[in-house]
């Protein structure tokens, strides 16, 4: 039905049957026939489980076959006593009147009020307070009442409370019940019996009620009031060190039903089961007062308890002025010193040990970052115009103790000439012309120079740092002999490459600079050439952003040298015809190529390069910088290889004694060269998909094949040891691609 | 008369020492068994489940009984254990939580004590065979500590060796010890002599009070250093913001 197209629900399709008695059944599938389609679809399609109406009758007419007339008749009801003659409106069928009783005498129901003999009262019922004739008049009206005690009681001529004619009546009930029967076992069961009437709780309950709804607004803001004070004075019992004598004010005139509201509240304070009550004790105390006192007093206020879970209350109370992510360092740090979370043999001391030594770890991170934020003031009182920080190394614990090592003196010029000839925009080196004499700490001074500096750094192919500039400036406070050199090596320390030394942190900059050594700026990202020792301070590699924007032209002078020089390299190979060309190979002269290879060979540079540069960037450990001597190396090793395998080739040497040779070779190479095993794994990774993608580039498009393949895969013949030549090829290009980044990423990256 | 004897009597026993603090060591934990050759589908390891002394003393003067709330599968799962050594044996198949609860003395503590353990049947590495002879132990450490005891607790078990008193405030004085019963009329609740006891797990905090006092030296050494770099820049910038207020 439409609902249900609209919805989306289902269609349950039932085949429809004459059945009339299957009709009942299909009625929640089907629109029923007695209501309109809309209307049922207002039902939302479905038809509630009981129909309401009975929707066969609805349309029913009554068989033609009976006569239906309607007469005023007499009639007689059971109920009545009297004989009283009423009349009504009956319907009569087919002349004949109903029968049965009158249809509303079954609803004439009364209660079995007990009846008394005289002896059964002389016997059972005396009861000084009520004399026979009362006791007589009282069941009287209570069967002419049904038992409707008010109106008794308004009709009882003397005057008795509703209580007492209760009491009177349900202890004769009862006295009768229990005398007429068999054993008393019989009756043990009956609710009279069981429960008997007590009407004194019945007065004071009443009592109660009525006090209650009498209550006017100010008492029931004082009964609050109240309240709320013992509330809190419970809670201030469990905090408290010590006593438990109830200090609840109870108002005089407050109810007695109050009163015991606060009895019950004192008795609920008391610790009923240690881990709920202590939990959620300790939970509002801690965040109330966060002190080991207030947990040591709730934990006094425990009968009982466990050290294991008493440590971590106080844990938590000691830690719960820090966040979620200093309670995970603190974690951590115990963890790299080998204490385990928690002892394993929680005595009174070893708690105690734990605790203290938490308390001081969380001191020792407290202290680091004061720390750190004081370096922070500290150097942004250095350079004024700088509002950032720029790459400063994040320090690790085993970094608080690094001093810093004195610069050597010697320092190559190697590119010193360059970057400063390269910058015909750097209007006045700051370092070639010192304004004056950098000797104290001169205000000025500083000035101009961060100012200059500031205009330098952007263009300064390197970058200046921040630590450039500190170390500048902490030259000025040296001392005035050594002044005039400041500039000339200070310039020099920007230009030039270090030399391998472990490089300095911020801290060790500023911390020394009224020493008399120079400062040894080296960033990391100044680019040491050769790093003899890895760096313990976990520094910022080369910055992902300064990468990605250098991504394009890095990929496309990828491409570039693939597209050239790839051919030239492989023309050794097709040169002794290991690989012949088919579709689309020209010759350029003595070159036997194809014009797909230089793309393809572009290509294959490009990825391999970018996969390596992609797996520097999540290195780990530090990355060998790329250098031109190393690209050349590997080149030239490259050359070598090929040519020796092309020679072998056409000298005829057998393929596996060749192959043999060759993978020799090529982990000599792999040795001299790379030494990393990650170099290796991708080296060997290529070595093996390279030759097996050639195969769909011959076998689809053929455009080489190998006249002398040694083994076939997939329906094409390869040569085994090309694996090698790949795997060579790697090191290549990750020297390729290391130095290409080197190359190109320093112009992109701004100070 | 007598009767007010017996009452105040009763009142110094019962009253709560502020600053003494008693403290039982105890071991809970499962010892379990592969039944090898004759396990079946359902019963695949013996085990027992118990609470003990951490010198295996007699923890019967302190702990009244000790119920074990086994695994709904059990029959009966709810096993109260009323004399020491508070322990539980039983076959099964499966690991499960037990929760123990431990209900003291009258003069004690009136409420109970809970513990969680897990119980566990096969070894950590999976790899190594199971065998019949070598039981799976685990076992935990952990102390009871009733930091207000009533007198006449402390008047009992002054002597005990079960539990750790701390030392005694100056000018204490006990109530003398009530007598102990002829001890060899009850029956020995210590697991001294417990057939199991040659796979109990020795526990020593020396070896962690070693472990932490060296981690606190440690973090004590470079909150030191840490400490000499603040000033030290403090001092920098002390001298950095003089002359720049010039």
């Amino acid at each position: 039905m439409d609902a249900k197209d609209i919805l989306g629900l289902p269609k349950t399709p039932l085949p429809l049957t004459q059945e009339k008695k299957s009709q009942p059944k299909k009625d929640s599938q089907r629109k029923p026939d007695g209501i309109s389609r809309e209307v049922y679809a207002l039902t939302g399609g479905l038809a509630p489980l009981m129909p309401s109406i009975d929707v066969s009758q609805l349309k029913r007419r009554p068989p033609s076959d009976e006569k239906i007339t309607w007469q005023w008749l007499p009639f007689t009801s059971s109920a009545r006593k009297d004989n009283l003659q009423l009349y009504h409106w009956v319907r009569v069928v087919n002349g004949v009147p109903p029968t049965g009783d009158y249809s509303f005498a079954k609803y004439n129901k009364s209660v079995d009020v007990v009846k008394y003999t005289q002896e059964e009262y002389e016997k059972y019922l005396t009861d000084p307070m009520w004399t026979k004739e009362e006791t007589d008049q009282l069941f009287d009206l209570c069967e002419r009442f049904d038992l409707r005690f008010v109106v008794i009681a308004d009709r009882f001529t003397s005057s008795r409370s509703v209580e007492e004619l209760k009491d009177r009546y349900y202890s004769v009930s009862r006295a009768m019940l229990i005398a007429r029967a068999p054993s008393p076992g019989d009756v043990s069961g009956h609710p009279l019996v069981k429960e008997p009437y007590n009407s004194s709780q019945e007065t004071e309950r009443k009592r109660a009620l009525s006090l209650v709804l009498s209550h006017t607004k100010h008492q029931e803001r004082k009964d609050t009031q109240v309240l709320a004070e013992a509330k809190k004075i419970t809670e201030s019992r469990i905090t408290a060190l010590g006593t438990e004598e109830s200090a609840l004010p109870v108002a005089s005139n407050v109810d007695p039903d109050i009163a015991e509201i606060a009895v019950n509240l004192d008795d609920s304070a008391s610790p009923s089961s240690n881990a709920q009550l202590a939990s959620a004790s300790v939970a509002p105390s801690t965040s109330a007062m966060a002190d080991n006192a207030s947990t040591l007093a709730s934990l006094r206020m425990l009968r009982v308890y466990l050290r294991t879970y008493g440590l971590e209350q106080m844990v938590q109370a000691a830690s719960s002025s820090a966040g979620l992510r200093t309670i995970k360092r603190v974690e951590q740090t115990l963890q790299d010193l080998g204490v385990s979370l928690k002892p394993k043999v929680p005595t009174k001391a070893v708690c105690s040990e734990h605790l203290e030594l938490r308390k001081e770890i969380l001191t020792l991170l407290n202290l680091q970052k004061q720390l750190q934020y004081k370096e922070a003031e500290g150097s942004s009182f250095r350079d004024g115009s700088y509002t950032d920080m720029p790459g400063s190394p994040k320090r690790s614990q085993r970094d608080q103790d690094r001093t810093f090592i004195p610069d050597s003196m010697s320092f190559g010029d190697s590119q010193m000439g360059y970057s400063c000839r390269s910058e015909k925009s750097l209007p006045s080196c700051p370092f070639l012309a010192p304004t004056r004499p950098p000797n104290s700490f001169d205000t000025e001074a500083i000035a101009i120079k961060l100012k200059a500096s500031s205009k330098a750094a952007l263009h300064h192919p390197r970058g200046i740092g921040i630590h450039d500039v500190c170390a500048e400036i902490v030259q000025g406070s040296e001392d005035a002999d050594l002044s005039q050199r400041v500039p000339r090596e200070r310039r020099g320390k920007l230009c030039r490459q270090q030399t391998g030394r472990p490089e300095e942190n911020m801290q060790g900059l500023i911390a020394l600079r009224s020493s008399p050594c120079f400062l040894h700026s080296c960033p990391r990202y100044s680019n040491p050439k050769h790093l003899v020792s890895t760096p313990r301070c976990s520094l910022r590699k080369p910055s992902t952003s300064s990468l990605r924007s250098a991504l394009p032209s890095i990929s496309l002078s990828l491409f570039g040298s693939g597209f050239f020089l790839g051919p030239l390299i492989d023309g050794l190979h097709s040169r002794v015809n290991l690989v012949v060309y088919q579709n689309g190979s020209i010759d350029i002269g003595p070159l036997h190529t194809n014009i797909w290879v230089p793309p393809l060979l572009g290509l294959f540079y490009c990825s391999v390069g970018l996969l390596q540069l992609f797996l520097d960037q999540r290195a780990p450990s530090k990355v060998p910088e790329g250098s031109l001597e190393k690209t050349a190396i590997a080149l030239v090793a490259l050359l070598l290889f090929i040519e020796l395998s092309a020679e072998m080739y056409r000298a005829g040497i057998a393929d596996n004694i060749e192959a043999y040779i060759l993978f020799a070779l090529a982990e000599l190479i792999w040795f001299s060269l790379d030494r990393t095993w990650i170099g290796f794994t991708l080296a060997s990774i290529i070595g093996l998909c390279c030759p097996l993608a050639e195969i769909p580039i011959m076998k689809l498009f053929h455009l080489w094949y190998y006249p002398q393949a040694n083994i076939e895969i997939l329906g094409q013949g390869l040569v085994t040891w090309t694996a090698t030549c790949y795997f060579v090829y790697t090191p290549f290009l990750i020297s390729l691609s290391r130095w290409l980044r080197a190359m190109i990423t320093p112009p992109n990256k701004s100070a | 008369m007598s009767k007010t004897e017996e009452n105040t009597e009763k009142k110094i026993l019962n009253k709560k020492l502020k600053d003494v603090e008693i403290s039982l060591p105890i071991v809970y934990g499962n010892i379990a068994f592969w039944l090898g050759k004759k396990a079946n589908e359902y019963q695949s390891h013996k085990w027992t489940v118990y609470v003990r002394g951490a010198t295996n003393e007699d923890l019967g003067v302190v702990i009244k009984r000790a119920v074990f709330q086994l695994h709904s599968s059990f029959n009966n799962p709810t096993r109260v254990i009323e004399a020491p050594p508070f322990e539980l044996s039983e076959a099964g198949w499966g690991e499960f939580e037990i929760a123990i609860t431990l209900y003291f003395h009258s003069d004690v503590c009136d409420k109970p004590l809970n513990l969680y353990h897990h119980l566990k049947l096969y070894p950590e590495d999976e790899s190594g065979s199971l065998s019949m002879k070598k039981p799976v132990v685990v076992e935990s450490y952990d102390e009871i500590v009733f930091p207000e005891p009533s007198e006449g607790f402390l008047a009992r078990i002054q002597s005990h060796p079960a539990v750790n008193l701390p030392r005694l405030p100056a000018g204490f004085t006990l109530p003398p010890p009530v007598p102990v019963e002829d001890t060899s009329k009850r029956k020995r609740g210590d697991t001294k002599d417990h057939p199991l006891s040659q796979w109990f797990m020795n526990f020593s905090e020396a070896d962690e009070l070693l472990q932490l006092a060296a981690a606190r030296q440690q973090v004590q050494a470079h909150i030191a250093k840490l400490r000499r770099q603040i000033s030290l820049i403090d001092g920098q910038n002390q001298q950095l913001k003089s002359p720049s207020d010039q």
